[in-house]
Parts: structure tokens; C-alpha cells; sequence
């Protein structure tokens, strides 16, 4: 049935003579020779519906309630407690502002509604690494309400609805192992926000793309980094069927409260895109057995097993937990026009979506530095690039781009692990150059005043080092002696003694003979070029010396 | 130094003012309140204290202070004042027990705001008091150290000589949940004790025990480092030889901290009004929905008495009917009160499991969930495990009961403000009863109806105190006053006090 599917199941059916699958096979077993046109495979009776809850853990330096401290790696289980974080007895919550500005940033990303006055709730529920007993979270009056996530090809090609957006805290961590079951804190307390979403997701895979596009997004507004196997970012998922012809005017799910959706199934446990991919290909492939063996899907909660590639039951309807919410009475509601140091009209990331960044940068910078310019959005660098882009002139923009996303994320990329690991608790490594010094050096390179390998090795082997961060790039250069030769007199002069060396002298020849054959003759000179970019150490102006062997190249023949 | 027949009737004023000419040491104050703390748990066998410090931790700090003292460098008007405070507030290192086995050897690793101001302010911390457990009770019985005796009784007979025998007196209960810190200002084994009310676990006791018991409006003083009840009732609160030392205690209390996000914004709060020079242009309320027939004529008689004294020293009567305060919301005031208080009890106490603190009950045959329930099942006593109980069951009917309540509760405060829109000090009983005697009256209704005097005023979240009448019958009267008052409330207090009801 999966492999079946359409590979767009979200646009309208085409409208087809369907024939029943078994008046298909059996006019194919009666069809003779010459094979016939492949009949086009039968249409799913059922689709499925998928409603996506994702929670993100927020890039805050202190918990939610309290002033631990959050940037790991940590030197080991349970050394980042407050008293609160442990639920001592007489601790109370004490609200972080710089959460709350966060999760307004997401809030706002995702176009959903701030809330002036949300309320947090206790959920109850015991678990070890759940220390008070509940979780403090928001149910009845969260901070954020509606709102749109756009994803899929072409940036935002459809859309899943944004219930809710609601802050909350994280629970511990409980491991079990030889010695018994040990449990670590250093988690418990973290701030997390929940995305609900409408149960409006027409199909795994775009299940699999709106859940990318969060990450992206919220990447991009700095609010988390969004890691799956880390745990930063975790996705849960109703799911359900119905009827082809039930499908909403234009394709997709019908709405909830149409009376034409299945029950809702919740998996749990999805920790990667793959498996929320399975989870909902196989909870949807399940569903359909189901009512095609003439039962019914009950409501149920499932848990994904990424070993086996199914879902199993974890809790049957009956079986639902009672949470007892209570409204949480050691905290007053949280009122956002009130709240000392919030100031909502400057929440970092501009607010500007990815796809209206992109569009802008190109905008900006011209087409030229298209695909860059995405790498740079998504890696969450519009602000740096900016910085970058000014300091360098408009005409080097795509040089600095060429350079931040080849040379200055392969840095990052290389030493920044090691990097977080000697320096616990100081958040991710400090940017290899600063935005500034990669302008400066883009701008140099357009001025001419260094040749474009010199920047590349200002990047990689210079600015980098401990003692030249944040140095001043012209300085550097000066003191370094790196002058690019841009005399035409002295660079001919360099390219006549290698096109005379005698170790060529049969290259020399073969070019002499080249006459009139330029693609001969380009590729000869092509060989003098490369030699003549070594010799010169990279300190040569390209388009110069370019010229300077052209005219020499030229004088032989 | 004044003999200490006069000590053991001394305001705290008084004793603060000998302080501060020298007449009166720290450390001579301090043997007095140590000797009276041995009395009473020696001889007397009153078991107020949950924990009583050694001398050899104490002296030192009342040296401390006489040198503050002796360079005319006080820090406060509580230098050098021995206090006691309520088992239930954390103070580092120190045993807190909340009177419960749970919490049998628990020392927090911080200290409580209203502790940390006290000590801020010079004052020598005795020891921790009895109470009931987690401070759910109105009668300090349900206490893991044993239930308190009141020391009201036994006051006649401790002069000129402190007795060596218990003199026969009735053992009568100090009230509760405070009844330890109560007691022990009674007793004077210290000057100002802390409580905390809930619904009424100050104001009882201190009628009980014939002391002063204030309970400023909710949030007025930091519940942080306060072991939780019910959290948007409790309330830090003190107890006082006299409702006009209150004052003293509370300029250094009051005013939120940062740790405590229900506690008043008012930080550094603005000062107490002055005290008005006569009682003339002050409305007193009397809310007749009050007048229950289960009160004792003796309680009703003085509730009387203290109106018609006010009223002869120049204060205006107001009666409030029905209208402004009506008996419905009166009893379903108490409903509403129980119902609130379970829920949040029971949340709030959901976070002993005995994994990271306190009592547990190992037992590598069990899983998880087992040892829980072994653990909560032994360390808690009956009555937490009732209300737990209760609180579960109102919480999980979809939230209605304890919706329900909330909206009882809105109405109930509704009452007392209409009350306010024509009087600025309401004047009510404090209790439906006399101190019943230890071991009874432990009935659930005793104690039901006892807190229907107070519980209202706690949903309401206004300023209370109870002003001691004299006679030592163990009777007071409460005065209440409108959100942000309490410096009205106190005056009025200090006046009623002086006046012969």
C-alpha cells in the first residue's frame, strides 16, 4: 500500500476511471501479449492525517525557574542544581525573562499570537526524574495562540496550522543500568516550549518536511539548536485516517470537527526525522489495516520502536493518565506587558522569517550569491553576513559569502567540538573571525591590495589563531609583508623566465605550433598559468597575471 | 537587670527599650528566655520546641549583640531579642522538619527570607517550634515530635519561684498549627515567635495562648525557604507578647524578596503610616454573618465587649448585614477553603518521594513506584494523608471542585470588600471555642469549626490580627483590615489593647 502511494498525496485525486483493484488483475491476467500500457496503480481508500507536537528546548543561559546554568557539556550528572531544580522543600520558581524573550521570538517567527496574560499549570504526574511531582507547563491559557508554519519545496509551498505555542519545563534523565536506575537533574527544569499543531499534515513526508522547516526556522531566530539526536528538539504525532473522498475542497485532511476523521492515534518516542517518517508510515499503513480487516482504530497512545520500525501500544484510551491540572499557585500569571526587561519589540532574528531573509539577501546581493546566501540563512549567520557585507562594499558581498561558507564554517566545524568540550559551560566557540575581519579581508582582496589566496589563508591559517582574533585585518597584513605583485613590468618579467625555462621547452614548442588552434593553445596556457601562480606564491594579482602571460604566450607565437 | 518576674510579663517593646539604654543585656535576656525554654520542656513538659538550640551556640551571638549595643551600633530594634520560629522554615544546616517524619533529618542548604531577615536584624534564633505536621491542624497534635501543651495555664504559677513539680492546671491545647511558637511567646521562652497561617494556623493560637498573632495580607512577606502548605494561602505570620510590639517584628519583615514571585512588589517597601493620634475617625465593621450559633457565648461576649470599647474611645460602628456579608458566604467560605487547601496540599507534597531528600523507605525488592507509595505511606501522618487523599479527588474531577471553590473564593473576597466600602477595620471572633484539652477535641469537626472564623479572611487574602483578652480564658478577638492596611490594622490593634474589654 505505502510503496503506492502517490508521491504528492496532498494534491487533488485525478480524476480517473478507477477501476476496483480486483477488475484490475483480473483484466491484466486475462490481457494477452503485447504487454500493455502499465495500468496506473490503484488509489488509496484511506489517507492519512497527521498532527504534529514538537517540543524545543531553548538556547537560555539559566533554566526556566531557575538560575542553573544550561551550556553544557557538563563536567558531570547533576552538578548544575538549584535548590528549585531538586524541588527542595520552601524553593519556589522564580521565572527567567530571558526564556520568556525567547520563546516570544519563536512565538512571533511562527506568526502565532502573543498572549498578554498566559497562566502556568502543575501537571501532575509522578516519575523520578520529574522531582516536584509535576511538570509546570501551560494548558488553558498559553503563551501564544494560531499561526502557520510554512514548509515543503519552493519555500513554503503549504502550510500546517500552529495551535499553540506554550512554555514548559523539561524532566531529568533516567538511566538504567547494571548498578540500578540512576537519575540526572542537570536536565530537569530546562526550558522547552511546545508546538502543537493542527492535525493538518497530509503525509509522512510532508510530516517529515514541516518538522525540518521548524527546525530551520527556529534555528534562524536563534531560539534553539534544534539538535534531534540531542535531544534539543523532540517530535510527537497524532495520527489518524479517512476517506479519500472525505478529503477537504483542494486536497488534504478534512477538518477535525467535520466528523470524518478516524480516531486520533499519539506516537511517542520519535527522537530523529527518519523515525518520524517510519513512525507515521507505519502508524498509517496500521490504521488502514485495521478498518480494512473491518475493525476499528481505537484512541490510544503508541510508542515508535526504531529497532522493529513499528508502534506499539503504551496506553490504552482507558488507561489515560489523570494529570489534575492545578493552576500553579507559587507563580502569579505571567503578564508580558509587565514583565521587567522584556522589551517585545526587539526580540533578536528581525522576527524575518528564513524565506523573507533569503529573498532579501538576494535581493541585496544579487542572484550571484544565491546558493550561499541560503547556507548562510539556514546556518542562522544573516546578522553576521550583514556585518561582513558592510564592512567589505557591496561589490565584495559574494566573496565574503565565498568565504564564510567555505572557509570560516569549515573552522567552526572542525574545532568547534573540541573547543566546547575544554571550555564546559561557555556555549558554543566564539566565531574563528569575526564578521568585521571577514569583511575586511573580502574588501582587501577587491581592492586588490591581497590576492584572493592570501585571503583564504588569511582566514584558515592567520585571523584564527588565539592572538590575531579580533585583530585589525590591515595591520595584520602589513606586519605580515603580504603585498600582492601587481606590477605588469615585473609580473611579465616572472612569466617570460617560466615560459623560457628550459625544462618546458617542449610545451614552449607545442604552443609556438598551436597557431591558430586556440583550444590547443588555451590549454597550454593554462599550464604556463598554474605554474606561474606557484611561482608567485599567491601574492600575484590573478586577472594581472592572467594578462602579463597572455602577452608573453602571445609574443611567442 | 529587671527581675525576671517582670520579664515574664514584658512586651517586646519594653524589653527592646531596655535593650537600647543598656538597662537589659543581650545575654542576661538570653538566660532568661533559655531558662523559661527548660521550664517549659523540662518541667513543664509542654513540648513546644521541635528543636531547641544549645547555649553554647546561642551566647555567642547575644555577646555579639551586647558589643553592637555597647558601640551604640544596634541593628535593629530586634537586637539582641531571642525569637523562635516554626518548624516549617528552612534555616541552613539546621533540622526542619515541618513536624513531620518525612523530614525526621532534613537540613536545607538555604535559609528562608523572613529567617534571614530576623537574623539580619540582630535577633538570636532560639530553635525551631511544634506545629502540626506540614501544618495541617488547628490543635499542634499531629506533630511526628508529639503534640504541644499550652503554657497559658500554667503562667499564674511560675512566680515568684519557677516551680520544680508541674502545678495542676488542665494540659489544654495551644491551638494550631503554630501552637509551639504561640506557646513559647506566652511562656516568654522567647519574644516574637514566626507561624505561618494558612487558614487561621496564627490567629487560633495566638487566642489560645493569650498572645498577639499577626497575619499580614498575602505576599506581604516572602515565602521563600517556607515549607509549603497550600501556596496561595500560606502565609509568613507573628506571634507577640502584645498586638502593639507587632510593629516591631513587622517593619523588619515585610516587603517581597526576589525567590518568592507571589510576594509583594512593594520592595523596599514604603513605611508604615504613622499611628493616627485617637481611634475618632476610624469605621469599625461589624460583619453579623459572624455571629454563628455554635459560638460560645464567652467568645461572642467579648467580641462585644471589644466593639463597644472601640466605639466608648471615639471609633464609629458599622453593622454589616447580609448585604455586604451574607451567612452563606460565610459556611461555604470554609468548603471552599478545605477544598483549595487539599488541592494545593496535596500538589505540593507530591515532590516527597524520599529519592532526593528526607525519609525513605529502601527496599531493593520494590520497584520505583512501590518504594514511593512504602515511603509516603509510613513518614506521613494521618491527617496529611487525608487531605493528600482529598486533594487528589477534587483535582481530578476535571477541575470542577477546585474551580468551584476558586469561584467561592472570588465571592468571598467580593464580601469583604463590600465590607471595607463602608468600615476600615472589621471586628470579629477568632474562634467558635474554648481550648479544648490535649487529646480531645480532635474530632474534624473541632477543628472545622474553629477555622470557620478564619479561613475566610485567608481566602480573602487581607491583614489580620488577634488581640489577646485578658483574663487568660485563652479568648481572642480579630481584627481584619483591607488589602494593604496593615498599618491601620495595627494601630487599631495597639489601641483596642490598651482599652479595658
Amino acid at each position: 500500500m505505502l510503496s503506492r502511494l502517490p508521491s504528492l498525496p496532498w494534491l487533488p485525486p485525478p480524476r480517473l476511471p478507477s477501476p476496483s483493484p480486483r477488475l484490475h488483475s483480473r483484466s491484466r491476467t486475462l490481457s494477452s501479449s503485447p504487454s500493455p500500457a502499465p495500468a496506473p496503480p490503484p488509489l488509496p481508500r484511506f489517507l492519512p492525517c497527521i498532527g504534529l507536537e514538537v517540543h524545543v528546548q531553548l538556547l537560555s543561559p539559566s533554566k526556566l525557574f531557575s538560575p542553573s546554568p544550561t551550556a553544557g557539556p557538563f563536567p558531570g550528572a547533576n552538578t548544575q542544581l538549584s535548590p528549585f531544580d531538586l524541588a527542595l522543600p520552601g524553593s519556589l520558581p522564580v521565572l527567567s525573562t530571558a526564556c520568556v524573550r525567547l520563546a516570544c521570538a519563536a512565538s512571533q517567527a511562527l506568526s502565532s499570537e502573543l498572549q498578554d496574560v498566559s497562566v502556568f499549570e502543575r501537571k501532575h504526574y509522578f516519575y523520578p526524574d520529574s522531582p516536584n511531582g509535576y511538570q509546570i507547563t501551560q494548558r488553558l491559557r498559553p503563551l501564544a495562540v494560531g499561526g502557520a508554519l510554512p514548509y515543503g519545496a519552493g519555500g513554503g509551498a503549504r502550510e500546517t496550522r500552529v495551535t499553540r505555542v506554550q512554555l514548559e519545563t523539561d524532566t531529568g534523565k533516567t538511566e538504567r543500568g547494571a548498578g540500578g536506575t540512576t537519575v540526572d537533574y542537570n536536565r530537569t527544569g530546562r526550558a522547552l516550549i511546545e508546538v502543537v499543531f493542527e492535525p493538518d499534515v497530509p503525509s509522512p513526508e510532508a510530516a517529515s518536511e514541516a518538522v525540518k522547516s521548524l527546525q530551520r526556522l527556529l534555528r534562524h531566530v536563534k531560539v534553539t539548536d534544534g539538535k534531534f539526536e540531542e535531544g534539543s528538539m523532540r517530535a510527537d504525532l497524532n495520527v489518524s485516517i479517512y476517506p479519500r473522498e472525505r478529503a477537504a475542497e483542494g486536497g488534504g485532511p478534512p477538518p477535525l470537527d467535520s466528523g470524518h476523521l478516524g480516531e486520533r492515534v499519539e506516537v511517542k518516542n520519535v527522537n530523529s526525522l527518519k523515525a518520524l517518517r517510519s513512525a507515521a508510515e507505519f502508524e498509517y499503513k496500521r490504521q488502514v489495516e485495521v478498518v480494512e480487516a473491518g475493525g476499528r482504530v481505537e484512541q490510544e497512545t503508541r510508542m515508535f520502536d526504531k529497532k522493529e520500525g513499528v508502534t506499539k501500544v503504551m496506553r490504552k484510551k482507558e488507561d489515560m493518565l489523570d494529570y489534575r491540572f492545578l493552576p500553579e499557585p507559587d507563580l502569579p500569571p505571567l503578564v508580558l506587558s509587565e514583565l521587567e526587561g522584556l522589551d517585545l519589540s526587539d526580540l533578536g532574528g528581525g522576527g524575518e522569517l528564513p524565506e523573507d531573509a533569503k529573498r532579501r539577501l538576494r535581493a541585496e546581493h544579487g542572484d550571484a550569491a544565491g546558493a550561499l546566501v541560503d547556507v548562510i540563512v539556514d546556518e542562522g549567520y544573516v546578522g553576521y553576513f550583514e556585518e561582513a557585507a558592510a564592512a567589505c562594499g557591496g561589490g565584495n558581498a559574494k566573496l565574503a559569502a565565498s568565504y564564510l561558507c567555505n572557509h570560516v564554517f569549515a573552522l567552526r566545524n572542525e574545532h568547534g567540538p573540541r573547543w566546547e568540550m575544554e571550555n564546559p559551560g561557555a556555549g558554543p566557540m566564539p566565531d574563528p573571525v569575526t564578521a568585521r575581519q571577514l569583511g575586511d579581508v573580502a574588501r582587501m582582496v577587491g581592492e586588490k591590495k591581497i590576492s584572493k589566496k592570501m585571503g583564504k589563508d588569511l582566514i584558515l591559517e592567520v585571523l584564527f589563531r588565539e592572538e590575531e582574533r579580533g585583530a585589525d585585518v590591515a595591520e595584520v597584513v602589513e606586519m605580515r609583508g603580504m603585498v600582492v605583485v601587481g606590477d605588469m613590468g615585473e609580473l611579465q618579467a616572472m612569466c617570460k623566465e617560466i615560459v623560457e625555462d628550459p625544462k618546458w621547452q617542449a610545451t614552449r614548442e607545442s604552443l609556438a605550433a598551436a597557431g591558430a588552434d586556440e583550444k590547443k593553445r588555451a590549454k597550454l596556457v593554462k599550464f604556463f598559468f598554474g605554474k606561474a601562480m606557484q611561482k608567485s606564491k599567491g601574492q600575484a594579482d590573478v586577472s594581472m597575471l592572467q594578462a602579463a602571460l597572455e602577452k608573453v604566450c602571445d609574443d611567442i607565437r | 537587670m529587671p527581675p525576671p518576674s517582670s520579664l515574664a510579663s514584658s512586651s517586646l517593646r519594653k524589653v527592646s527599650s531596655l535593650l537600647s539604654s543598656q538597662a537589659l543585656s543581650p545575654p542576661d535576656l538570653l538566660s532568661f528566655c533559655y531558662s523559661r525554654a527548660i521550664l517549659g520542656e523540662e518541667t513543664l513538659a509542654l513540648n513546644n520546641f521541635a528543636h531547641l538550640n544549645s547555649m553554647d551556640d546561642l551566647l555567642p551571638l547575644a555577646a555579639e549583640s551586647q558589643r553592637r549595643y555597647e558601640l551604640a551600633e544596634p541593628l535593629s530594634a530586634l537586637d539582641g531579642v531571642p525569637v523562635a520560629i516554626k518548624a516549617n522554615f528552612c534555616r541552613t544546616n539546621s533540622l526542619t522538619t515541618s513536624a513531620s517524619s518525612m523530614l525526621s533529618n532534613y537540613r536545607p542548604p538555604f535559609t528562608a527570607t523572613a529567617v534571614s531577615r530576623l537574623e539580619a536584624a540582630g535577633a538570636i534564633i532560639m530553635g525551631s517550634t511544634n506545629m502540626d505536621e506540614f501544618g495541617m491542624g488547628s490543635l499542634t497534635s499531629s506533630s511526628v515530635h508529639g503534640p504541644s501543651v499550652s503554657s497559658l495555664p500554667y503562667l499564674p504559677h511560675l512566680s515568684p519561684a519557677p516551680p520544680s513539680a508541674p502545678p495542676s492546671v488542665p494540659r489544654l491545647s495551644p491551638g494550631g498549627s503554630s501552637g509551639g511558637s504561640a506557646s513559647s511567646v506566652a511562656l516568654r521562652s522567647s519574644f516574637l515567635s514566626l507561624g505561618t497561617d494558612t487558614g487561621g494556623s496564627v490567629r487560633l493560637p495566638a487566642a489560645f495562648c493569650g498572645v498577639a498573632g499577626f497575619k499580614p495580607g498575602y505576599g506581604e512577606i516572602s515565602r521563600f525557604g517556607v515549607i509549603q502548605y497550600a501556596s496561595s494561602l500560606d502565609t509568613v505570620g507573628v506571634f507577640t507578647p502584645e498586638a502593639g510590639d507587632a510593629r516591631l517584628a513587622y517593619e523588619v519583615l515585610r516587603g517581597g524578596c526576589k525567590n518568592d514571585e507571589t510576594s509583594s512588589s512593594l520592595f523596599p517597601s514604603s513605611p508604615l503610616p504613622p499611628p493616627a493620634p485617637s481611634l475618632s475617625s476610624v469605621k469599625i465593621g461589624i460583619p453579623l454573618a459572624y455571629s454563628i450559633d455554635e459560638c460560645l457565648p464567652a467568645v461572642k461576649a467579648s467580641w462585644a465587649s471589644a466593639a463597644s470599647s472601640l466605639e466608648a474611645a471615639g471609633a464609629s460602628l458599622v453593622h454589616l448585614g447580609d448585604d455586604r456579608m451574607s451567612e452563606h458566604a460565610v459556611q461555604q467560605s470554609l468548603a471552599a477553603y478545605y477544598v483549595v487547601a487539599c488541592a494545593e496540599a496535596a500538589s505540593n507534597l507530591s515532590k516527597y518521594d524520599g529519592v532526593r531528600f528526607g525519609s525513605r523507605e529502601r527496599d531493593p525488592e520494590a520497584s520505583f513506584f512501590e518504594e514511593i507509595e512504602n515511603t509516603r505511606a509510613k513518614h506521613f501522618g494521618k491527617a496529611v494523608r487525608e487531605r493528600i487523599a482529598t486533594g487528589n479527588e477534587v483535582l481530578s474531577k476535571e477541575g470542577s471542585h477546585y474551580q468551584n471553590a476558586n469561584g467561592v473564593r472570588g465571592d468571598v473576597r467580593d464580601a469583604f470588600t463590600r465590607c471595607f466600602e463602608v468600615a476600615d477595620v472589621l471586628v470579629m471572633p477568632a474562634q467558635v471555642g474554648l481550648p479544648p484539652e490535649v487529646g480531645k477535641g480532635e474530632e474534624v469537626s473541632v477543628g472545622l469549626a474553629n477555622d470557620l472564623m478564619t479561613c475566610g479572611v485567608s481566602l480573602a487574602g487581607m491583614p489580620a490580627i488577634v488581640v489577646p483578652v485578658k483574663g487568660g480564658q485563652g479568648i481572642g478577638v480579630q481584627l481584619v483590615a483591607n488589602v494593604g492596611n496593615e498599618g491601620l490594622l495595627l494601630d487599631v490593634a495597639t489601641k483596642l489593647e490598651e482599652l479595658d474589654f
